[in-house]
């Protein structure tokens, strides 16, 4: 049984979200991985989720440097999407930006739960999973 | 009634007066008063004589004094006629002929009273060519009656040139006649040399304040303009007569109006104290011009009574100001530009690693091929090594440019955040048994992200050059921190270098042989890195035995509190 039913992967690199899918199923931490390209349709496609709570994903894995929109913005957008959103939804950066100025604005965000380098291989699913995202922690 | 001596002869004659006829007696009686008369008178003459000579003698005796006292006198004016420094002589006009000289021409003139009797031209002789005009015109003044003051020069018997002041009176006779004049001549040399040092010093001032690049005018407390020295013409370029009763407000651009009257006020205020200030004008062609001024009011001094201000041109240099601050804020636009770049450089460098990397992984979990599992893993090692050069890239890109922050320091969170990271580096290696010991004062104050790259190299060289026959590689890392620094060594049992080495290891791409997995960075940059925080690192080591590093770096919360 996997820790979470759905997480969705917001990664414009297709090499990226393939192997993020294999191993996030492979290690169980999810069901389904909603895989997205575009920061624009991630917002797009919470936004119709948001219609039925319960079809949400519990956690959404970010990539910070996407064209067209990145993941800084993605995050200012996400904060007009309907509270319930945010109530289910906590939120990974997703780099391999060694730039601590994105750490820091990563930190900054009160959607932003950790910040993890890139690849996502097993050993970083594995410890991922350890850490507890219920909303009570804050 | 008779008198004594009268009776006393008549006794001696026995005679008793009654016994004679009575005209006898009359004539007796007559005697006798007449007697007495002449003996008062006598007496009262005694007692005059003797009076008179009294007086004569008291008079004789002041007569005596008197005389000495004028002898007394005498002497002192001799006395001060031989000695005095002014020379009096008189000259006979009638003879032409020197009646008398005092004896200070002697000193004055290096000839005696004897040689300036002898040769009545001596006196002209010794008057410098060029001042003979002045003494002639003396002279004729003199010889129609008028008293003259002059002052000349002299030329001493020893050379030496002297001023003299002459002061010349005639005297005439009863029928009118000029017979004689008198003259006192004085030595002026000193005074003339000190109103000359006086004139030259006057001349040194007024030649500075007229050729100085500094402006100086006076200014009365309106702001108008007393005086200007010919500096001031040139620098605000504008004539004399336009500066002059100017009012100085009138020159100055709006803007800085209000600056000026601060400063009038506060030297208003302030007399004695001087003020800086830095306003605009208008220069002769319209173009606006930068002065920089110091004032001070001296109104209360006597001969002064102005607000004295000197100033100067800085139109150049606060336009060379300006471009300097210009090309700085360019400089850091580029600066934080070149940052950004380095960053997105490195970043696209890694992103296509990191999926060759995650794909690496997925190959390896999946495939039981010996084979390709080994050539796995030498990609995988291939693309490790690529991708710590460009971290190593972008370390040292930071530590050149990157101004020395100061942040907290905690040592303990940053070595095992760095051991966890580095803990998978390279399966080939055992797994080392890292120790760490921690001594910490409160507060360490240094660069965060310097302070990982050094301690991030050293512990990954550690792990890297461990002794593949050593059956328990180790690493300890020992930090001591106190107010003034901390001494941070990081101590391996690894493969160690050769002392000849130790020199070499610091320098850029230098690879201490071809084992090493390196790129020939990492240590380049922790000296870089060291000499950034004003430290020091030293390397002992030995081939075979291990490598100790030792590093101390400045603790900056005592710099900034003492």
């Amino acid at each position: 049984m996997a820790k979470y039913t759905r997480v969705m992967l917001i990664d414009d690199t297709q090499v990226d979200r393939y192997i993020g899918e294999k191993n996030i199923i492979k290690c169980g931490m999810a069901e389904k991985v909603i895989c997205i390209e575009s920061a624009t349709d991630a917002l797009k496609e919470l936004l119709v989720l948001s219609e039925d709570p319960s079809s949400l994903p519990e956690l959404i894995l970010l990539d910070i440097r996407m064209p067209e929109m990145d993941g800084f913005e993605f995050l200012s957008k996400f904060e007009g999407l309907p509270s319930i959103v945010h109530e289910r939804c906590p939120v990974m950066m997703l780099s391999t930006s060694l730039n601590p100025e994105d750490i820091k604005k990563a930190e900054a965000s009160p959607f932003v739960k950790r910040f993890i380098n890139k690849p996502l291989n097993k050993e970083q699913i594995i410890n991922l999973m350890k850490i507890d995202l219920s909303p009570a922690e804050g | 009634m008779l008198n004594k001596l009268l009776l006393r002869q008549l006794q001696k004659r026995s005679i008793s007066p009654e016994t004679l006829p009575p005209e006898m007696q009359s004539l007796l009686n007559d005697i006798s008063s007449s007697y007495e008369h002449f003996n008062k008178d006598r007496e009262m003459l005694e007692r005059s004589i003797d009076l008179t000579s009294q007086e004569m003698k008291e008079l004789n005796h002041k007569l005596k004094q008197e005389t000495l006292e004028v002898k007394k006198a005498h002497e002192e004016l001799k006395n001060f006629f031989m000695n005095i420094e002014e020379v009096f002589y008189s000259i006979d006009l009638v003879n032409y002929k020197l009646i008398h000289i005092s004896p200070g021409c002697e000193k004055m003139f290096g000839y005696s009273q004897a040689e300036f009797e002898a040769n009545p031209h001596l006196w002209r002789s010794l008057i410098l060519q060029e001042d003979l005009p002045v003494y002639d015109e003396a002279i004729s003044n003199v010889l129609i009656g008028k008293s003259h003051i002059c002052c000349l020069r002299i030329r001493h018997l020893n050379k030496s040139i002297k001023w003299l002041e002459l002061k010349m009176t005639s005297h005439i006779n009863a029928s009118g006649e000029i017979i004689r004049f008198d003259g006192v001549s004085n030595d002026i040399t000193g005074r003339k040399e000190a109103e000359n040092t006086v004139k030259e010093n006057e001349n040194r001032f007024r030649s500075l304040i007229e050729n100085s690049n500094e402006g100086i005018i006076l200014l009365n407390e309106n702001g108008e303009c007393l005086f200007a020295s010919r500096s001031s013409e040139k620098i605000l370029q504008k004539p004399h007569d336009s500066l002059i009763s100017n009012n100085f407000f009138n020159i100055i651009l709006e803007e800085d109006l209000e600056t000026m009257s601060e400063t009038f006020r506060m030297l208003k205020e302030n007399p004695g104290e001087t003020f800086n200030c830095t306003v605009r004008i208008y220069g002769e062609n319209g173009e606006v011009m930068w002065i920089d001024s110091d004032s001070t009011n001296l109104m209360h001094v006597k001969g002064i009574e102005a607000i004295v201000t000197n100033f100067r041109d800085v139109t150049d240099r606060i336009n060379t100001l300006d471009l300097l601050k210009a090309k700085n804020s360019d400089l850091e636009k580029t600066n934080i530009e070149l940052d950004k770049f380095v960053y997105s450089v490195t970043h696209d460098l890694r992103a296509p690693l990191s999926s060759i990397l995650g794909l690496i992984q997925m190959v390896k979990d999946d495939n039981a091929n010996h084979e390709l599992e080994e050539n796995i893993d030498m990609i995988h090692a291939s693309v490790l090594k690529l991708d710590s050069f460009i971290q190593d890239i972008l370390d040292y890109a930071r530590n050149s440019r990157t101004e020395v922050r100061g942040d907290a320091i905690d040592f303990g969170e940053m070595i095992s955040e760095i051991c966890g990271n580095l803990k998978f580096m390279n399966r080939q290696n055992k797994q080392v048994n890292i120790v760490t010991k921690l001594h910490l004062t409160n507060n360490f104050i240094s660069d965060k992200g310097r302070i990982r790259i050094l301690l991030n190299n050293l512990i990954s060289n550690a792990i890297k050059y461990q002794n593949q026959n050593c059956p328990d590689p180790m690493i300890s890392i020992n930090v001591d921190t106190s107010d003034t620094e901390a001494d941070i060594v990081v101590k391996d049992n690894g493969i160690g270098i050769d002392k000849a080495l130790h020199d070499k290891i610091f320098d850029m791409f230098y690879r201490v042989s071809n084992i090493s997995s390196g790129n020939g960075l990492g240590l380049y940059i922790v000296k870089e890195a060291v000499n950034k925080l004003n430290g020091s690192i030293v390397v002992d080591s030995e081939p075979g035995k291990g490598t100790e590093f030792r590093i101390k770096i400045p603790n900056i919360y005592s710099q900034n509190s003492n």
